[in-house]
């Protein structure tokens, strides 16, 4: 954390050089969460690349006082969120333009066998990012190592200082508390399999 | 007896792999007699899947470090003191969202009534912008807190926080129209507005559950919706904002459309 700390200070003092060790850092997690919400390997690195220039233009209102880890996940997900959305309507107007004339809607990419279960899907996963920002800082910290950089226990358990069944039991405490939100949200029933999404989702 | 909790935390261990043989077993055991842990571990496989997990294009960094060396040093952002100002130096190149509530900030008296009748005294003229962006040029940023607090009214200003507000920052401000250093609402062609709490927030879009409803497009861009009270306070746990919701107010949003 003390070397995060110098990073960011060198990267404020003018040191545009030491900004490539923060994307190094980071970039499997931010890389990693925007390619789970959009399912689409261009996309997540347009939405990785506008996170970055992002962080670098707030970095001076980051001021410690959470993690910088949480910081930057914030930030991705707001960025991927904002994407989707911009995406949508120009989807939507190109929707528009070419309904009156018959033309072949060839400007929307679906690359999925079943566009319905895919979009069910970036929906949940687009559920998920959003309800790991409402779990406990240690639980968050833990769960976004585990999704989104794939890091081992042990991995975890070393780059946080804790032992090893802390972060066994963080990440199980995060799930639940994950579910729990899906099940309370509605994006699944409380019975539901949700088989048919992992079908198109294990590819 | 070993209860459900345990083996819900076994469910977790096994997803990442990281359960022993033994624990295997006694946990595949426990499905076979429990329904809720089956569907939990069902549900688990799908939505904890982690086997798509991708190395990132080595593009990625280099995109990154070739765009900040061609740009200005803008690390150190404008915190919310200047924010008026950088809402004026933004106006042009950016959208903006204009989050206003209180009763006394609506032409009309319910909201209903505002979507369906036309804005003429919501237009803002490109004119009109450009005055407040001239005004704001000149006023020092330090001013705005100031003149919050010389306002006579509580001072809402948030605390300045370590997680972002996506986007530019989020301020919010109680007072009059003195207050917003000539971005206030009057100078961009919103009458009937009175001294109250209002938010101003840049972004180019809005959060989704804002979507869905009537947009009333007026004639510079800006549109008008006005949401209900349970997506008022969706607003005070979204990430990107940071709201104090006064629950006795109505709520209009402008934002500008993209261009």
């Amino acid at each position: 954390m003390e070397d995060e700390e110098k990073v960011i200070a060198s990267v404020l003092s003018g040191d545009k050089d030491a900004f490539s060790e923060i994307v190094i850092k980071y970039q499997t997690t931010v890389y990693n969460l925007a390619f789970k919400m959009v399912r689409n390997e261009q996309d997540a690195l347009d939405i990785a690349q506008e996170t970055f220039l992002r962080i670098y233009s707030s970095l001076g209102s980051f001021k410690g006082g959470s993690r910088f880890s949480t910081w930057i996940y914030r930030i991705t997900y707001n960025q991927a969120i904002d994407f989707i959305r911009r995406k949508s309507r120009a989807e939507a107007v190109s929707l528009a333009d070419t309904a009156g004339t018959g033309e072949v809607l060839a400007s929307i990419p679906d690359k999925s066998a079943d566009p319905s279960t895919a979009v069910e899907s970036k929906d949940l996963f687009k559920q998920v990012a959003e309800a790991i920002m409402a779990l406990p800082d240690q639980q968050r910290t833990a769960l976004i190592l585990r999704e989104y950089e794939g890091l081992s226990y042990k991995e975890i358990a070393q780059r946080t200082g804790v032992l090893e069944g802390t972060v066994k039991s963080r990440i199980a405490r995060a799930r639940r508390g994950l579910y729990d939100f899906l099940v309370k949200n509605g994006t699944i029933g409380e019975n539901d399999r949700l088989n048919k999404r992992k079908e198109v989702d294990s590819r | 007896m070993k209860n459900c909790e345990y083996f819900e935390a076994l469910i977790s261990g096994l997803i990442d792999g990281e359960i022993t043989q033994a624990e295997k077993d006694e946990l595949f055991a426990h499905l076979e007699t429990c329904e809720n842990c089956r569907n939990l571990y069902e549900n688990y496989k799908v939505i904890f899947s982690h086997t798509d997990l991708v190395t990132p294009p080595k593009e990625l960094l280099e995109n990154v470090m070739a765009q900040i060396k061609q740009e200005p040093l803008n690390a150190v952002r404008p915190n919310r003191r200047y924010y008026i100002r950088y809402l004026s130096a933004a106006a042009a190149c950016f959208a903006a969202v204009f989050i206003a509530w209180q009763s006394g900030l609506l032409p009309h008296e319910n909201s209903s009534s505002n979507v369906a009748e036309p804005a003429e005294n919501l237009t803002i003229s490109q004119d009109e912008m450009n005055k407040a962006e001239t005004k704001d040029e000149l006023a020092a940023p330090e001013n705005y807190s100031d003149s919050l607090q010389s306002s006579g009214t509580e001072d809402y200003e948030s605390d300045v926080e370590d997680e972002p507000s996506v986007g530019p920052s989020l301020v919010a401000g109680s007072g009059n129209a003195a207050d917003t250093n000539g971005m206030d609402l009057e100078s961009l062609g919103i009458s009937g507005y009175d001294e109250g709490l209002y938010l101003i927030y840049i972004e180019d879009t809005l959060p989704d559950f804002l979507n869905s409803y009537t947009q009333q497009t007026l004639e510079t861009g800006f549109v008008l919706i006005f949401p209900d009270q349970a997506d008022i306070e969706k607003l005070d746990g979204y990430p990107i904002w940071d709201l104090s919701v006064d629950s006795s107010a109505k709520t209009a949003v402008l934002f500008k459309a993209e261009s």
